[in-house]
């Protein structure tokens, strides 16, 4: 969110400008995991092996590691 | 939108919940970005700022409760790992996540168009149910 008001156009109020972006963004991102997991859902019986579903708790593990080390030396 | 804690956790909700899980917990890391954007323009940032010591207990508790997913996650892989089941056994670490995440239970908050299309797929002879994978956490049906 700390990066959307330099994208406000130079003659628009931030009032207006940051809500309106941060909106765009964040329907975006919904659009965007949505379509993700649609996608995921339609492989999900190719996927649904015990070594993917393994491989994927696994990099969730660390990825949620990685960020809670990141997060708690000072993010 | 990158790829991140977000895009991991709807992976491993899709694949070891469901669709309705999954779709509940989207909802909630969208909503909790709105509720960020409207405490950041309500100051919360520079009372943060202004405070080191709130803001440092603010970054310890997202870091805990960041590492106790890792911990369910690594017990479940770790767990199949042992065992080679080939049910997921997703009840209690599914339904923590999706709650932590502070959305409500998955009932009747589906954006649109959703009911439609998983019925077909689970009646596909085919396969197995991709719509309902195993149990499902009871709040999720309530």
């Amino acid at each position: 969110m700390a990066f959307l008001p330099q994208f406000v156009p130079a003659g628009t109020a931030p009032e207006i400008g940051v809500p309106l972006l941060a909106a765009c963004y964040l329907a975006l991102g919904l659009l965007w995991l949505l379509i993700w997991m649609r996608l995921v859902h339609r492989l999900a019986p190719h996927l649904r092996s015990p070594r993917v579903l393994r491989i994927t708790d696994g990099l969730t593990a660390v990825v949620f590691g990685l960020f809670a080390v990141r997060l708690a030396l000072g993010g | 939108m990158t790829p991140g804690p977000d895009l991991v956790m709807i992976t491993n909700l899709v694949l070891n919940g469901s669709l309705r899980v999954a779709t509940a917990a989207a909802l909630g890391m969208i909503t909790a970005g709105a509720v960020q954007a409207g405490l950041g323009a309500a100051g919360l940032a520079a009372l943060l700022a202004a405070s080191p010591g709130l803001f440092a207990a603010f970054r310890w508790a997202g870091a805990v409760v960041l590492l106790g997913w890792a911990v369910l996650a690594l017990r479940r892989a770790t767990g199949r790992a042992g065992t080679g089941a080939p049910a997921p056994p997703p009840k209690a670490t599914v339904a923590v996540p999706a709650h932590a995440t502070g959305q409500p239970p998955a009932g009747p908050l589906y954006p649109e168009g959703q009911p439609a299309t998983p019925a077909p797929r689970c009646a596909r002879p085919s396969g197995r149910a991709c719509c309902a994978p195993g149990p499902i956490p009871r709040w999720a049906s309530s």
